[in-house]
């Protein structure tokens, strides 16, 4: 579904993706993990052109990312969600959800506003569709962008830091969501400092430092027997204080 | 009593013995000289407004694609903006309406009358001011906005009409209502051209009768009037405003 292939990025002097390999199969779920800097944030946003690579190449679906011509229809099947939400404050959570189907697919309004109602419905607040985005919390805030990348119906699902910005008390009911997003069969490439949800979810942690793959595996090989000692080090880290 | 409320009647007493001693001082103008001239004051207080509306109907629509393309734009497309919009707001505005009204004539060879000058040059002044405050707007809009409408399909046409142009006009709305009242007191410097604006045709009348104090009251009203009205005006289109109430 995924694949980078010997994928480069600088950011100036910086070598934010070095030598990336990676194949992401259709349902899986997968999430990366490093330290910060470590390039995951950018690998993810490659995926969708929100950043250019310099060399290699990524394949989604099919379709070369780096030289397509067409990359709306490619991001139309590629949703994705934000650390601080993105919701557009000038619309109402309805029209939040509405936009882009009617706009990049062509829905018709009633067809786009009763699949929203369901995504809200799915997400656990149909009651919030009239209001606007400021007037909810920031974990309704992150349900709602959930839904809205849903409503274009995408084959996969981007996730970048999704709960980092919000209050512990809030993090659970977006995991939640997501957690039924992956037992749906969604194709999910989530970067995230959640563990639990890593250990719980994913069929696969990839673990990125400077700019490269450090080391990959299924969940219970990955937190148990992490063979590098970077991954170690980092794990022992975030790990601890659970 | 509580020395707070002796307070703030001494501060009321205060305030009404003000506003007696104005108005009984105002109504001791010289008012009676003055009446005869209502017509031709009122008529170029209607001048200058048709001065502010043009000048400020042609800056939007000229400033709205000098902002785009000087924030969107290919870089000589983008250095031609910026040196056009700099060069008007880094030169006083009273020189610009002479480059207008004295230099243009020469350079096309043919005469330009004083109100097609002030025209001319309250617009050239109106675009460059307000691309600035449209640029302000678009740059207001958070990029993540801009990241999450792209990812989700939608073109960079779509992008800017859905996302980025209602929230950069809505953020603009304060600096925009600024700048169309600093407009409106602009076109006072046409005088210096010899158009019967507002501030000109007090002048003249003050030259004509001896009326200095009721005239310079009239002049501040009349500008503090318009420039009062436009506020309104503006904060009528605002979305925000229709939200909360």
């Amino acid at each position: 579904m995924i694949e980078f292939r010997h994928v480069h990025k600088h950011f100036g002097a910086l070598h934010v993706l070095n030598d990336i390999d990676l194949r992401i199969e259709a349902g899986e779920v997968v999430v990366i993990c490093g330290p910060s800097g470590s390039g995951k944030s950018t690998l993810l946003r490659c995926i969708n052109r929100l950043e250019q690579i310099d060399s290699g190449d990524i394949v989604v679906d099919g379709i070369s990312v780096a030289t397509t011509r067409e990359i709306t229809r490619l991001r139309a099947e590629v949703g994705m969600v934000f650390q601080r939400f993105n919701l557009y404050p000038h619309l109402s959570v309805l029209d939040n959800l509405t936009l882009a189907p009617l706009k990049v697919r062509g829905v018709a309004r009633a067809k786009a506003a009763s699949t929203a109602m369901e995504l809200l419905t799915r997400v656990g607040i149909p009651e919030k569709a009239a209001a606007w985005p400021a007037q909810l919390s920031g974990g309704q805030q992150q349900r709602v962008a959930i839904a809205r990348a849903l409503a274009m119906q995408p084959k996969i699902m981007l996730f970048d830091e999704p709960t980092s910005a919000l209050d512990p008390e809030m993090i659970q009911e977006v995991l939640e969501v997501m957690i039924m997003l992956a037992k749906d069969g969604m194709t999910m490439v989530v970067v995230t400092h959640e563990m639990g949800f890593a250990r719980r979810v994913a069929d696969r942690v990839v673990f990125m430092d400077d700019g490269r793959i450090v080391e990959q595996g299924a969940p219970e090989v990955f937190f148990t027997q992490a063979k590098d000692a970077r991954t170690q080090a980092f794990l022992g880290k975030i790990l601890s204080h659970v | 009593m509580s020395s707070e409320r002796v307070q703030t009647m001494l501060w009321w007493c205060g305030v009404a013995l003000v506003c007696a001693f104005a108005a009984e001082s105002a109504w001791h103008l010289e008012w009676a000289a003055v009446a005869p001239s209502w017509l031709f004051l009122l008529t170029a207080l209607g001048r200058s407004w048709l001065l502010a509306v043009v000048a400020i109907g042609v800056g939007i629509v000229v400033a709205f694609p000098l902002a785009v393309l000087r924030v969107y734009g290919p870089a000589g497309v983008r250095h031609a903006a910026v040196t056009l919009i700099e060069a008007v707001r880094a030169t006083p505005e009273l020189m610009v309406i002479f480059w207008v009204y004295f230099t243009l004539p020469y350079l096309i060879g043919t005469q330009v009358s004083a109100w097609n000058a002030a025209l001319g040059s309250l617009s050239v002044i109106a675009a460059a001011y307000l691309a600035e405050v449209i640029r302000a707007g678009l740059y207001s809009v958070p990029v993540g906005q801009i990241e999450a409408a792209r990812s989700s399909g939608l073109n960079a046409y779509q992008v800017f009409r859905f996302i980025v142009l209602p929230q950069a006009l809505r953020n603009m709305l304060p600096a925009l209502i600024a700048q169309l009242v600093a407009l409106f007191k602009t076109t006072s410097l046409v005088y210096a051209i010899g158009v019967m604006d507002f501030f000109r045709a007090v002048n003249v009348t003050k030259n004509a009768v001896f009326a200095p104090y009721a005239l310079y009251l009239i002049l501040g009203a009349g500008y503090f009037v318009s420039c009062f009205a436009i506020t309104r005006v503006v904060r009528w289109f605002d979305p925000r405003y229709q939200l909360l109430e």
